[in-house]
């Protein structure tokens, strides 16, 4: 349940400022337990061989830190603030991936604008700015092609813009940036995606923002929100840029949002056309440097029911992404997933959540003329606090 | 939307237009949803924490600010709890109950013996209450409570004297453990028992004041420009008389009050 209450700020030269800016520090942690995951890889030897790597069934189980992040904010003046988030990843005996996700001058010059500068977190879709982190969403794992491949959060250095203008029936909101935007693989620079980055099977992280060449890259969302005053959201988002190191080969991004929420019930849903031009690294796979991925996800959550007084929230999430060499044949790449879970809010601060998800990735191999199986089952417990 | 929000609102409107021409505010909402984001949150008290000052309207915002802003000076306006969780370089409070309308309420015997339980902290009401006792024909034995601990010893060291109790609205001795604690004791002396915060009645207590909107809020922009000018906004102070009475229609009958419309209103 909304509630409101109001402050005021009062600004007058009669009063003097403080000496320094105090910076305020929150963060949260996303706690797991994999109580099983098995996952099999498969391929004809010729292929395994090809991408570095060998034919396996796994299972693992065990504890470990997802994400713990903190987050500093602070008023520089009163219209400026400087807001940053460190988030220590993937911690088991140790830390694989400390992140800079954002620290941006986010500067409010008049009503609902902003100007962000810095490392921004792009405006691209929804799920993007709104679902990233583990407090902001239901589900313990996210859209994969989004998390793993595209790399969430998509967050870049650059400059963005974004304002609101109110209408009657709905909100039109604005926003457009520049950014470096996403570059070649570093020991490959004329590889955008490559499955076989590092010697061996690659699939997360496949794709990476860096300042790569001399032309920045960019683009707009524009999105109508509170359409008929309810909880409906829908927009449009483009990213463009070039990729290569010469600033020859491009890479652009439509995105496709609705979100809609009613009586409970939280839908989203958002679709990804992601085109590409120029990868040597995935042209092994695909037959052709030119390549398009098309796809999308679909969630949906029930946040109204309670046990105890406590919020207890099925959800459910399926996705399925393609992606077809531009020479006319089929897809070669097709990832699917669906999820399950409940989420327990036992407080503000804290929610337990229970999944299982399904995954299935499949990749066929024009190099070695043989196709990649990854089917895995993944079950998974986890603790979300915030503080 | 919820009493407390549109309370708050009204609030603010009238504040705003109080203080039109005169002092620049900027009205600063957020809800349970941003609170519990640690993103929203960071920023809502970054940007609190830098204000020249903060006026927080009623008790939802004042329970925020209590716990999140140390640097800021603070100016509450109908809080009904204040005390020694103030820290920095605060604090004025403008509570949102009368002392004269409380203690008027009272039926004539209570009058007699009013217990006056506060935390350190709240010493600067006490001159106030005694006035507003001398007005109303009450007389007050004002007793410190260090803590919940020392509460249970308070209130029977006097129960003699004792014909009425009137907590000054610290969270340690207004809520949980203590309240119940008060609630009982109160009903089975027969005692009415008086809060700061009207939300209490529903659940126990007798009788609870509220200022009227209009001269709180005229009262608290005479504090504020004051402020704005660099002067001192004057500490605690108890809110003008003249708004509602609430009390507990249930313990009507049994504490012997007598309702007077349309001032009096029935605990929601």
């Amino acid at each position: 349940m909304k509630r409101t209450a109001f402050l005021a700020a009062l600004a007058s030269l009669a009063l003097p400022t403080l000496a320094s800016a105090k910076v305020t520090f929150t963060g949260y942690g996303d706690l797991r337990y994999n109580a099983g995951t098995q996952f099999t890889l498969e391929a004809p030897p010729a292929t395994l061989t090809r991408l570095g790597t060998t034919g396996t069934h796994a299972t693992s189980r065990g504890f470990s830190a997802n994400a713990i992040g903190l987050f500093a904010s602070t008023q520089v003046q009163e219209d400026l603030q400087f807001l940053m988030d460190v988030t220590f990843k993937n911690i088991g005996s140790s830390v694989d991936d400390l992140s800079l996700q954002y620290a941006y001058l986010d500067w409010a010059p008049a009503g609902e604008a902003h100007v962000r500068g810095g490392r921004v977190t792009v405006p691209f879709g929804y799920y993007n700015e709104n679902r990233f982190y583990a407090f902001q969403r239901y589900e313990i794992t996210p859209p994969i092609f989004q998390s793993s491949i595209l790399g969430l959060p998509i967050a870049d250095w650059g400059v963005s813009g974004q304002d609101k203008f109110r209408f009657a029936p709905f909100t039109v909101e604005a926003s457009a940036y520049v950014v470096n935007g996403y570059g070649s693989q570093s020991n490959q620079p004329t590889a955008l995606r490559s499955i076989s980055v590092l010697g061996g099977l690659t699939l997360s992280r496949n794709l990476h923002s860096t300042d790569n060449n001399h032309k920045p890259s960019g683009g707009a969302r524009v999105s109508l929100q509170e359409i008929g005053g309810q909880k409906v959201e829908t927009g449009l988002s483009y990213y463009g840029g070039w990729w290569d190191s010469s600033g020859l080969e491009p890479m652009y991004m439509l995105d496709y949002h609705l979100h809609a929420v009613y009586k409970g019930f939280d839908l989203l849903f958002e679709t990804l056309h992601l085109g590409v031009r120029g990868d040597t690294g995935f042209q092994q796979s695909l037959g052709s440097p030119n390549w398009t991925t098309d796809g999308g996800f679909a969630n949906l959550s029930y946040g109204e029911l309670r046990v105890k007084g406590k919020t207890l929230a099925p959800y459910g999430q399926i996705e399925s992404y393609r992606t077809r060499p531009n020479n006319g044949d089929s897809a070669r790449e097709i990832l699917r997933s669906w999820s399950a879970g409940l989420a327990l809010a036992v407080s503000p601060q804290l929610t337990f959540k229970g999944e299982y998800l399904r995954l299935s990735y499949m990749l066929t191999d024009v190099a070695s003329a043989g196709s990649v199986s990854l089917p895995a089952d993944i079950v998974q417990l986890a603790a979300v606090v915030t503080f | 939307m919820s009493k407390a929000e549109s309370d708050g609102q009204h609030l603010a409107r009238l504040l705003e237009t109080e203080l039109q021409g005169k002092v620049a505010l900027r009205r600063v909402s957020y809800s349970d949803r941003e609170l519990a984001d640690p993103i929203a949150k960071g920023r809502l008290v970054a940007s609190l924490e830098s204000a020249k000052l903060v006026v927080a309207l009623g008790d939802e915002s004042s329970r925020l600010v209590l716990g999140e802003v140390e640097n800021a000076r603070v100016y509450f306006v109908a809080a009904s709890a204040s005390g020694q969780t103030l820290r920095g370089g605060s604090v004025s409070c403008l509570f949102t109950y009368s002392a004269e309308d409380l203690l008027r309420a009272l039926p004539e015997k209570a009058k007699r013996g009013v217990l006056v339980l506060y935390t350190p902290g709240y010493e600067p009401l006490l001159p106030e209450i005694k006035a507003a006792a001398a007005k109303a024909g009450a007389q007050v034995t004002a007793k410190s409570v260090a803590g919940r601990r020392q509460l249970p010893d308070a209130v029977r060291d006097t129960e003699d004297m004792t014909k009425a109790i009137w907590v000054l609205g610290d969270p340690i001795l207004d809520e949980g453990a203590s309240f119940e604690f008060l609630t009982e004791r109160a009903l089975a002396l027969g005692l009415p028992l008086m809060t700061a915060a009207a939300g209490r009645v529903a659940r126990g207590a007798a009788l609870a004041s509220v200022a009227a909107p209009e001269s709180l809020t005229r009262r608290a922009a005479q504090a504020i420009a004051a402020l704005a000018a660099g002067g001192k906004a004057g500490g605690l102070a108890l809110a003008p008389a003249g708004g509602p009475i609430i009390y507990n229609a249930a313990l009507k009958d049994r504490l012997g009050l007598s309702p007077r419309a349309p001032q009096w209103q029935k605990a929601q």
